[in-house]
């Protein structure tokens, strides 16, 4: 039997999605929101990753007005991670998805779970007395495409009591490059991982043969929350591919129950 | 100068001779997440940002690791180096865990489950060493600054409500040192993405938000029911200011460690709802 979320997967398939901008792209985004960009220069920070840093009108990292952005990217599988430190809040303002849509971020893929959470401090101070105090929000965008969720993929927006942002961050995978980073050095093949996360082969066989009509380029199971997520990478019709994904109930608790 | 020092232990298998716990399952991501710590120190290490670092998986990860030696005089060894987790200033730990305060929110006492028992002990008290005379972190000389405890139950509410990271419990887990304790509240999970979580965790956090990212990075929003997995941040510091401003600005390697410490702090997202624990 098909997953319920599975019954529309003809719907899915579309044309490729969008891959993200490079760094450079970036910077010519972040031209319309500070105006005088100072990159400075790209340099390795590890075998994998880059760092760099831009700087808004000039401005050294530690003045105020400051707008740096540092990009972890390019690792093997095209994974990018992006971590703000957003120090004048004129620069930038708005809603979360505002924001995040004014980095560069394709609206479409912001809110398969759009979640505004509250930040809570419990405290006792010097004179050990107890207080609570309400410290901001916490915002979650996890990624979709189409009606899916994207696991391993989702941008946090960090606001403090007053609603000025003090980070934004996150990891967005190249979707065209859509691998299981985690395994990128040792695949495992979709029978390890179905065993592994004790998800019904039969469900995952299933689904793969509603797909057969589609030239199926790659399986991957990506990740597991409550959920196990698997992805299939088709290519339809002139040449156009899609990632699929359905759900698959199966996740380890880290304990349940006495020892 | 002393040196920064990192160990991370990955416990997956369990409940076969010698190992810990009959009734554990498997947790299939443990290894990956502590490798992935340790190849993101080594990395570190690599740019001079860090000192030593040192991974102990499974076989490697005995009870006496994580027990205190003042405690235990006669079984623990957390200050022996280079396996002791009181020997390193920051340490990391997934495995399983549990509590005695989930179910009726009564207790104070957090455990986790160790990889292999050796020939000294009891058996089955030693394979959980808990926060009730057993751990004791970063006490007297010992090193052991900031703890990570991926593991279930690790930051109960019901725990921090009766006193187990008290400034004035004395036999708590708390020592004089300790500057930051990170967990879950209720059910955490392991899973393919959690190294990933990880990963992107620890490379933010070499020098600030280390409490704030830990929010941040480990926080999941359920799609089933009360199935959150709950991060929970707590800082020591010697003021309110203090606290506040290593939990957002510091990090592994900026420790700002100042004692004797006044004030302890709790970070956690409100209405967080996981399995075994109620809503925060």
């Amino acid at each position: 039997m098909l997953p319920a979320n599975a019954a529309s997967l003809d719907s899915r398939i579309s044309a490729a999605p969008q891959p993200l901008a490079s760094l450079s792209d970036y910077s010519r985004m972040l031209e319309d929101v500070c105006g005088d960009i100072k990159w400075s220069d790209t340099a390795p920070i590890s075998t994998r990753t880059e760092f760099a840093t831009a700087t808004c009108d000039g401005q050294y990292l530690a003045d105020p007005g400051r707008f740096t952005i540092r990009f972890l990217e390019a690792d093997d599988s095209g994974t990018r991670e992006l971590r703000t430190s957003i120090d004048d809040r004129d620069r930038v303002n708005g809603s979360d998805l505002d924001v995040l849509v004014s980095l560069g971020f394709d609206l479409a893929e912001l809110g398969y779970s759009f979640t505004r959470d509250i930040v809570v401090e419990d405290r006792d101070d010097e004179s050990g007395v107890s207080h609570r105090s309400y410290l901001g929000t916490l915002t979650v965008v996890e990624r979709s495409f189409g009606d899916y969720w994207v696991p391993g993929s989702r941008l946090t927006v960090t606001r403090d009591a007053k609603g000025e942002i003090l980070e934004i961050g996150g990891t967005w995978p190249e979707l065209d490059l859509y691998t299981d980073f985690r395994d990128a050095d040792e695949p495992r093949s979709i029978e390890e991982y179905a065993s592994l996360l004790d998800v019904d082969i039969d469900s995952m066989i299933d689904v793969r043969a509603a797909l057969e009509p589609y030239a199926i380029t790659e399986a991957h199971v990506l990740s597991a929350r409550t959920v196990s997520y698997v992805t299939w990478r088709v290519q339809g019709p002139e040449g156009s591919t899609a990632a699929i994904g359905v759900y698959f109930e199966g996740a380890t608790p880290l304990w349940g129950g006495e020892e | 100068m002393a040196l920064d020092e990192m160990h991370t232990y990955g416990v997956e298998a369990f409940g076969a001779d010698p190992e810990c716990c009959d009734a554990c399952g498997v947790i299939p991501w443990s290894i990956d997440a502590s490798d992935k710590v340790f190849d993101d120190f080594s990395d570190f290490i690599d740019d001079s940002d860090w000192d030593v670092a040192r991974s102990n998986n499974n076989a490697a990860v005995d009870p006496e690791d994580w027990i205190d030696d003042d405690e235990d005089p006669s079984f623990g060894d957390d200050n022996v180096d280079p396996w002791g987790a009181d020997s390193a200033d920051v340490a990391f730990i997934f495995t399983h865990g549990t509590s005695d305060c989930f179910s009726d929110g009564t207790g104070d006492q957090l455990s986790f489950v160790m990889g292999v028992f050796n020939d000294e002990g009891t058996y089955s008290d030693m394979c959980s060493p808990d926060s009730n005379g057993e751990w004791r972190f970063g006490d007297d000389s010992d090193d052991l600054e900031i703890v990570v405890n991926d593991a279930c139950h690790g930051a109960d509410t019901c725990a921090w409500d009766n006193g187990a990271f008290s400034l004035t419990n004395t036999t708590g887990l708390r020592g004089t040192d300790l500057r930051m304790y990170l967990g879950f509240h209720g059910v955490g999970y392991s899973s393919p993405g959690t190294p990933g979580e990880m990963n992107a965790y620890v490379t933010t956090s070499l020098t600030s938000g280390i409490g704030s990212h830990w929010l941040s990075e480990r926080v999941w929003i359920g799609i089933l029911g009360n199935d959150d997995q709950c991060p929970v941040a707590i800082t020591f510091g010697t003021t309110t200011t203090d606290a506040t401003s290593f939990h957002n600005s510091g990090g592994f390697a900026d420790r700002f460690n100042n004692t004797p410490h006044a004030v302890h702090r709790r970070v956690f997202i409100d209405d967080c709802d996981p399995d075994e624990g109620g809503a925060m």
